[in-house]
C-alpha cells in the first residue's frame, strides 16, 4: 500500500474554559490516502470540527502529530506552514458567515491567488474563470455580491476558493449541512465528481450519516473528542459494532414506510466535555455498560471488520 | 366530508415590499381529521411555514396579505374571527412549536412558570391548582418535576425543545403545528423527541401538522403527507401513498435527492437548477422548467388537481391518467440516460 | 441534454453585473438618498465658506463699528450687528472655521485612538482587552462635561484644549464600539478562510474585518462631529470657550442671550448655523450606515 497522505497521530485539543478543561480531541488517530474520502461523524460537540481544524493548525493543537506527505506539519514554523496551506484547503459549513460580505465572487475566489504570489491581474483572473467553470459557477456571476446569491452558489464560491490552490487535501466541514436536499444532492455530485477528476482526499465532517455514507471510503465515529469505531463505510453500516454506532445509525429517520426497525433510543444528553470522568466517556447512556467501563477507558482495536473501542469485545 | 377539524381552501398569501411581491402561499387546499397528523414537506421558501402562520394568524402585519380563502377550523372561518377570538384559540385549541427551542423560551422565566403561564392563560383552574397542573406536564413530556424551578439555560436542546412541547400541549389543543421541531436537534435527541412526539399523539388523540424537510421524520411519525413547491401543494396523500406510488415529478425528484442508507449509488439523481423565486414565478406549472417530463403545454397551464384516488391527488398534466403510459416511457428514457 | 439547459434557465440569482469598485458603489448609494446628499452638500459649502471666510467677509470678525451697533438686518449688514457693532454675517463664517474644525478634529482624534485601542483589545483578547478596557470605563465614569470643564479649566482655553477637552470623553465609546464589532466579526468562517490561505495577521485585520465594521464607526463618527460642536458650543456659552473677540457660534449665542428681548434677530444666524450643521450631520449619518450596508445595494 502506497504512503498515505495524511497520518493523524494522537492529536489533542484542549480549550481552558472557566469550569476546567474542555477535552475537544484527545487522543485522535487516522490516516488518509490521495483520493480517498473518511468521513468525520458524530453529534455536536463531539469536536469533529475541531479536528478538522487543529489539522489544518487554524486551532493550534495541543499535542500529537499531523504527518503530511511524510512531514509533521504541527513542527513548522509560520512561514513554513503558509507554504503548505496551498496544499490543505477548508470548505465550511455556513455558506452565509464563511464569504466576506464585502467582496464580490471574483475578490473572494481570487483572494488566496494573490496571497500566494500570483502577481499578474490576468492571470488571476483567467484562473478565476476556470475554476468557476469547474465548480458550475456561471461566468455573469463575477462581480456579484455573496448576499445576491443563493446557498448552493455560495457554496460553490466556497469550494471554488478551496480548489483554486490545487489542493491535495480539502477538510470539507458540513458543506451541505446549510443547503435544501436538493440542492444537498448537486454539491454532493459535484463534490464526487471533482474527486474522480483530481483525486482530492477529502475528510468530510457532518452529522448527516445519509450523506456520509453516501460519500465516504471510510468513517470514523466520534464521541466527546475519542473516535469509538472506524472502518470501511458499507462494512461500519452494515455491521455497526459499539454501542453508539449502533444508536446512532438506528436513530436516522429512514425515508421509506414499512420498514421494521429495532431501534436503539438512547437516554440521556450528550455529557460536557469538560473533565470528563474516567473510563469510556459514553458509559452513562450506554445501554451495555460494565463496571469494566468505569475504570478503564477503552482502547481503539481491529474487531471483525472495524476497529472499535469498547469493552464488550474485550475477549475477542 | 363534515368530521374535517380544518379545512384549507383556495388559501393566497402574498408579501408586499415597495417594489417586490413575493407570492409565498398561493391556493393552498388542506383537509385535516381530528387526530390525523400530516406532514407539511418542502425546502425552503415552500410556503411551508407561511402556512402555518396563516391558520393562528400571526403572519407580520407590515407585509403579508392574505388575497384569498378560508380556513375553516371546526367549521368555523378563522380568517373572520376577531382578534379577542383568536387570542384564545391560539394556545387552547391551535398550538405552535417554532423550530429552535433555544430562542423560543423566556430565558429570564423557569421553565414551570412558562407552562403554568401558558395554562392560566386558557384554563380555568384554580391558582394551587397551577402548579401541580405544569409539573405534571413536565413529567408527561419526561422532565422531572423537581425541575420546574430551573431556568431554560440549564437544560440541553432536547430537553428545552420537551419544555416547549408541554407548554403547547399544556391546555390539551386539537391542532398541534410543529415548524421543524427537531432540525436543530443532534439525532439520537432528534429519535428521543419524535419517540415523545408519537407516544403524546396516541395519548392525546391531537391533530398535527409537522412542517419538515426530512422525510425520513415524516415516514415515522405522519399519517399523511402533503408535498409543496413554490407556494402549491403539488402532490397530496397518505404516507403510502406518497413514499411507494409518488407521482409528480418534483416528488421523485426529491425522494431520488435524498443519499440512501441500505442502497449503494455512485451519484444522486438530482433536480437540475433552483428553486424558482417567489417574486417572478414561472408561467403556467411553477415546476416546468426543472421537469424532465415537460411540454409545452406545462408552460401554458397552470395544472388543476388530478384525482389518482380518494386520498392520493396530484398537479400536474403529465401525471393524468390517460397519460399514464407517456410517463412510463419517460421514466425509463431517463433511466437509459 | 433537455435537463441540462433547462438548468440555466434556473432563476434570477445574479443579474448580470460588472465588478464595483466598493467605494464607487456606496457613493452611488448616497447620491440615491436625496436628504443625505443635500445635507452633504451642505456642509461641504458651509466648509467652503470657512475656509474662504477672508475672501467673503464682508468685515474682519473683531471690526467694531461703535456708529451702528445692534442694528437689525440690512442691506450692508444681511445679518445685523451686534452690541459692539461688529457684523453678524462675517462672524458666523468665521466661527464656522472653529466650529467646524474643532468638531471634526475631536472626533478624529477620539476615533484613531479609540478605534485603535478598541481593535487591540478586541483583536488580541485576553489580558491586554481587560486592561484596555478598565481604563475606557474609568474614563467613562467621569461625567464628559465635568471633565471638558476641568481640562479647559487646567490647562487654558486654547483651539487645542478645546478640541482635546470635548474629544477625550468619547474615546471610551469609540474604543467599544470598535472592539465589539471587531469581536463579532473576528470569529465568522470568513476570517478563518483568510487564515486558512495563508493571510497575514495585518491583512485580515485592514482587509476583512476592518471594512466590515466600518458602517457602524462611520456613522457614530459622524454623529459624534455633531456632538463635538454641541459640546464645544455649550463650553462657549458658559464662558469656557474661546475668548473675545474670536467668533465661535456658541459664545455668540451666549452674548446674544443677553439681548434676546430686544434684538432677538441677534439669536438667529448662530443658532440657525449649529442646527443646521448638527441636522445635517445626523442625516448624512444615517444616509452613510445605508449606503455602506453590501445587502441594500441594489
Amino acid at each position: 500500500m502506497a504512503e498515505p497522505l495524511l497520518n493523524v497521530c494522537n492529536l489533542k485539543k484542549y480549550f481552558k474554559t472557566r469550569d476546567g478543561i474542555l477535552y475537544a480531541v484527545d487522543d485522535v488517530s487516522f490516516s488518509l490516502r490521495e483520493g480517498e474520502t473518511l468521513g468525520l461523524v458524530g453529534e455536536s460537540g463531539c469536536g469533529k470540527s475541531t479536528t478538522g481544524r487543529a489539522i489544518l493548525r487554524l486551532h493550534e493543537p495541543t499535542g500529537g502529530q499531523v504527518y503530511f506527505r511524510g512531514e509533521d506539519i504541527l513542527r513548522y514554523n509560520k512561514t513554513k506552514i503558509k507554504g503548505i496551506r496551498r496544499d490543505m484547503q477548508i470548505v465550511f459549513q455556513d455558506p452565509y458567515s464563511s464569504l466576506n460580505p464585502r467582496m464580490n465572487v471574483q475578490q473572494l475566489i481570487e483572494n488566496s491567488l494573490s496571497i500566494n504570489g500570483v502577481r499578474s491581474a490576468a492571470q488571476r483572473l483567467a484562473r478565476v474563470r476556470e475554476i468557476m467553470e469547474i465548480v458550475g459557477l456561471e461566468q455573469r456571476l463575477l462581480g456579484a455580491y455573496p448576499h445576491e446569491l443563493d446557498g448552493g452558489r455560495r457554496q460553490r464560491v466556497g469550494i471554488a476558493r478551496a480548489l483554486i490552490l490545487n489542493p491535495k487535501f480539502i477538510v470539507m466541514d458540513e458543506p451541505v449541512s446549510a443547503l435544501d436536499v436538493c440542492i444537498q444532492a448537486q454539491i454532493l455530485n459535484l463534490l464526487m465528481d471533482l474527486q474522480r477528476r483530481y483525486g482530492y482526499a477529502y475528510l468530510f465532517i457532518s452529522h448527516n450519516l445519509s450523506v456520509v455514507k453516501h460519500i465516504s471510503d471510510r468513517i470514523a465515529v466520534m464521541y466527546l473528542g475519542k473516535i469509538v469505531e472506524t472502518g470501511d463505510s458499507r462494512l461500519l453500516f452494515a455491521h455497526p459494532q459499539h454501542p453508539y454506532t449502533k444508536a446512532l445509525l438506528s436513530s436516522i429517520p429512514i425515508p421509506k414506510v414499512g420498514v421494521e426497525r429495532k431501534r436503539v433510543i438512547l437516554t440521556g444528553d450528550v455529557p460536557s466535555p469538560i473533565d470528563p470522568p474516567p473510563g469510556c466517556r459514553f458509559r452513562g447512556r450506554c445501554p451495555n455498560a460494565m463496571p469494566v467501563c468505569a475504570q478503564q477507558e477503552p482502547a481503539l482495536r481491529q474487531v471483525g471488520d472495524t476497529c472499535v473501542a469498547c469493552h464488550l469485545y474485550d475477549n475477542e | 366530508m363534515n368530521d374535517q377539524l380544518l379545512k384549507i381552501q383556495n388559501l393566497t398569501v402574498d408579501y408586499r415590499s415597495s417594489n417586490k411581491t413575493v407570492h409565498a402561499v398561493r391556493g393552498l387546499d388542506l383537509n385535516l381529521r381530528p387526530g390525523e397528523t400530516l406532514g407539511l414537506v418542502g425546502e425552503t421558501g415552500a410556503g411551508k411555514t407561511t402556512t402555518a402562520l396563516s391558520i393562528l394568524r400571526i403572519l407580520p402585519d407590515v407585509a403579508a396579505r392574505v388575497l384569498s380563502g378560508e380556513i375553516l377550523f371546526d367549521g368555523k372561518d378563522l380568517l373572520t374571527r376577531s382578534k379577542k377570538e383568536m387570542r384564545q384559540i391560539r394556545g387552547r385549541d391551535i398550538a405552535m412549536i417554532f423550530q429552535d427551542p433555544m430562542t423560543s423560551l423566556d430565558p429570564v422565566v423557569t421553565v414551570g412558570a412558562q407552562i403554568e403561564e401558558m395554562i392560566m392563560l386558557h384554563a380555568d383552574l384554580p391558582r394551587s391548582g397551577l402548579r401541580k397542573a405544569a409539573e405534571d406536564m413536565l413529567e408527561v413530556v419526561g422532565i422531572k418535576r423537581e425541575r420546574f424551578d430551573d431556568y431554560p439555560h440549564q437544560f440541553s436542546g432536547g430537553m428545552k425543545q420537551r419544555v416547549v412541547i408541554a407548554i403547547a400541549l399544556s391546555c390539551n389543543p386539537k391542532l398541534l403545528i410543529a415548524d421543524e421541531p427537531t432540525t436543530a436537534l443532534d439525532v439520537t435527541i432528534q429519535a428521543q423527541v419524535l419517540d415523545l412526539m408519537k407516544q403524546l399523539k396516541k395519548t392525546y388523540r391531537t391533530a398535527m401538522i409537522l412542517i419538515t424537510h426530512d422525510l425520513g421524520v415524516v415516514a415515522d411519525i405522519c399519517d399523511a403527507v402533503a408535498i409543496m413547491y413554490a407556494g402549491e401543494i403539488v402532490e397530496y396523500g397518505t404516507l403510502e401513498d406518497i413514499f411507494d406510488g409518488h407521482r409528480h415529478p418534483y416528488t421523485e425528484g426529491l425522494f431520488n435527492s435524498i443519499p440512501s442508507i441500505d442502497v449503494e449509488q455512485k451519484t444522486l439523481e438530482v433536480i437540475e437548477g433552483l428553486t424558482p423565486d417567489p417574486t417572478n414565478l414561472p408561467s403556467g406549472c411553477a415546476f416546468h422548467p426543472r421537469c424532465p417530463y415537460a411540454s409545452a403545454h406545462c408552460a401554458e397551464e397552470r395544472p388543476g388537481e388530478t384525482q389518482l384516488s380518494d386520498t392520493h391527488y396530484v398537479r400536474c398534466f403529465q401525471c393524468a391518467p390517460s397519460k399514464e403510459k407517456e410517463l412510463q416511457h419517460g421514466r425509463t428514457v431517463v433511466e437509459r440516460l | 441534454m433537455a435537463k441540462a439547459q433547462k438548468a440555466g434557465v434556473g432563476h434570477d440569482a445574479g443579474k448580470v453585473k460588472r465588478p464595483h469598485a466598493r467605494g464607487g458603489e456606496t457613493w452611488r448609494r448616497l447620491r440615491k438618498n436625496n436628504i443625505a446628499f443635500i445635507s452633504l452638500f451642505i456642509l461641504i459649502a458651509l466648509a467652503v465658506f470657512a475656509l474662504l471666510a477672508d475672501v467673503i467677509a464682508p468685515y474682519p470678525y473683531s471690526e467694531q463699528d461703535p456708529a451702528s451697533f445692534l442694528q437689525t438686518p440690512s442691506a450692508a449688514h444681511i445679518f445685523g450687528t451686534d452690541q459692539y457693532g461688529r457684523d453678524i454675517f462675517s462672524r458666523v463664517l468665521y466661527g464656522a472655521r472653529i466650529s467646524l474644525s474643532v468638531g471634526f478634529i475631536a472626533v478624529g482624534v477620539a476615533l484613531v485612538s479609540g478605534g485603535l485601542l478598541g481593535a487591540i483589545a478586541g483583536f488580541y483578547g485576553g489580558r491586554v482587552d481587560n486592561v484596555i478596557m478598565r481604563c475606557m470605563d474609568i474614563l467613562l465614569s467621569i461625567p464628559s462635561v465635568l471633565l471638558a470643564l476641568a481640562i479647559v479649566a487646567a490647562f487654558g482655553t486654547s483651539v487645542i484644549n478645546l478640541m482635546f477637552a470635548t474629544g477625550i470623553s468619547t474615546v471610551p465609546s469609540y474604543a467599544r464600539l470598535v472592539r465589539s464589532s471587531i469581536l463579532s466579526i473576528k470569529d465568522q468562517e470568513f476570517v478563518e478562510a483568510a487564515r486558512a490561505v495563508g493571510t497575514s495577521d495585518a491583512v485580515i485585520i485592514t482587509k476583512h474585518i476592518l471594512p466590515n465594521c466600518l458602517a457602524p464607526i462611520l456613522v457614530q463618527a459622524t454623529f459624534g462631529v455633531a456632538t463635538a460642536i454641541l459640546t464645544v458650543a455649550g463650553l462657549s456659552f458658559v464662558g469656557l470657550g474661546l475668548q473675545p473677540p474670536i467668533p465661535e457660534w456658541g459664545s455668540m449665542l451666549s452674548d446674544a442671550r443677553i439681548y434676546i428681548r430686544d434684538y432677538a434677530y441677534m439669536m438667529v444666524p448662530p443658532a440657525v448655523a449649529i442646527a443646521l450643521t448638527v441636522f445635517c450631520l445626523n442625516a448624512l449619518g444615517d444616509g452613510l450606515r445605508d449606503a455602506l450596508d453590501p445587502k441594500l445595494r441594489d
